[in-house]
């Protein structure tokens, strides 16, 4: 998805850390995860789904988010997020929260998510 | 975008710090909870979360207030709480591991911190006080619950419209010139929805309190005038 292409991809080894740390979820309803301006609450790795991303309340697009990590830079710095990230039923995610990024950020594996 | 500035206010200056679980902790612990949790501004109309996804936190409202509502079966929406400054919103599914049974949505712009939950599990088990106040919480939180479901078979509609407006006056009242303003915007829709009936049955009651003297309106805000006439007409032991 063109929107995420500058949100963080994983590799596999990554992938497998994350997923057994914070095990996905399944989410069964049309959700925001994450508001226009707001400070991400918690970060998610989108294991298989997908995303509508909105600015200003307008759809600027809609797809396929797999592997895709958002949220996590603004979580753990403070800062606002620039979109509102819906996710749509089905999807399978990763909650990667403060306390979670705080333990995985210890480990080098993680070293470039956090850079 | 005011993230970062939502992000610096500090629990001690939190409007709602005396009410909340956190209102006996101090120094390190206070400072601990205000370095980690997330604050923002939620507009009105905006989801904390949604009934039926998976749980990772807890709530604490400063400022505003939230509606917290359950869909039924035929798609109908049912208010099962309003929090309001020093209410938590979303602890009892951080215990049970159960998706989150309900709803929460801003009724106005309302600041509200989020801790996750192993942090929060984490100062449970460090710092008695704050596993006390939860436990405590959740009691009350289970008496409102039972006292809702008794009212809601043994009270017809009159009462329960009485008995709403008289928590209203505890939960946001505002004392001004001898009457007291229900700071809180709720739709006839949304009362009707808090004690089970129409919208249409609850404006004719409304009226039928207003002509008694017991309640007046000014445009959308409603006033309590005649607390023990109301009590009376009503015939509740409050």
């Amino acid at each position: 998805m063109e929107i995420l292409n500058n949100y963080k991809k994983l590799n596999s080894e990554q992938i497998q850390t994350i997923t057994k740390f914070c095990p996905p979820k399944l989410y069964q309803t049309q959700t925001e995860l994450i508001y226009e301006g707001h400070v991400p609450n918690v970060g998610y790795f989108i294991l298989k789904g997908a995303v509508e991303v909105s600015l200003k309340r307008k759809k600027k697009s809609e797809g396929d988010a797999s592997g895709s990590v958002i949220g996590v830079e603004e979580l753990l710095h403070n800062n606002p997020f620039r979109y509102t990230i819906t996710i749509l039923p089905g999807s399978e995610v990763c909650i990667l929260d403060r306390s979670s990024l705080h333990e995985l950020k210890n480990g080098d594996i993680f070293q470039e998510l956090f850079n | 975008m005011v993230g970062k500035k939502e992000n610096s206010v500090k629990c001690s200056d939190c409007l709602g710090r005396e009410y909340g679980i956190f209102c006996d902790s101090t120094g390190d612990d206070l400072s601990k909870v205000s370095e980690h949790k997330i604050v923002n501004t939620y507009s009105k109309g905006q989801t904390l979360f949604v009934q039926g996804n998976p749980p990772y936190g807890m709530y604490c409202v400063s400022q505003g207030n939230i509606k917290v509502t359950k869909m039924g079966e035929d798609g109908r929406e049912a208010i099962v709480r309003i929090a309001t400054k020093g209410d938590v919103l979303g602890h009892r599914s951080l215990f049970t591991d159960q998706y989150y049974s309900a709803t929460a949505t801003a009724l106005e712009d309302c600041v509200v911190c989020f801790l996750d939950k192993k942090f929060i599990l984490k100062m449970v088990q460090e710092t008695p006080s704050i596993a006390t106040n939860l436990i405590s919480k959740l009691g009350r939180d289970m008496g409102a619950a039972e006292n809702r479901v008794a009212s809601m078979s043994q009270k017809n509609v009159r009462e329960r419209l009485a008995e709403l407006i008289l928590l209203l006056k505890e939960s946001h009242g505002v004392v001004e010139e001898g009457r007291v303003r229900l700071d809180l915007k709720l739709t006839r829709e949304e009362m009707a929805s808090i004690i089970g009936t129409a919208p249409e049955t609850l404006i004719r009651f409304l009226s039928e309190l207003k002509k008694e003297g017991f309640i007046a309106q000014e445009g959308k805000v409603l006033y309590l005038v005649d607390e023990k006439g109301l009590v009376d007409f009503a015939n509740i032991s409050y």
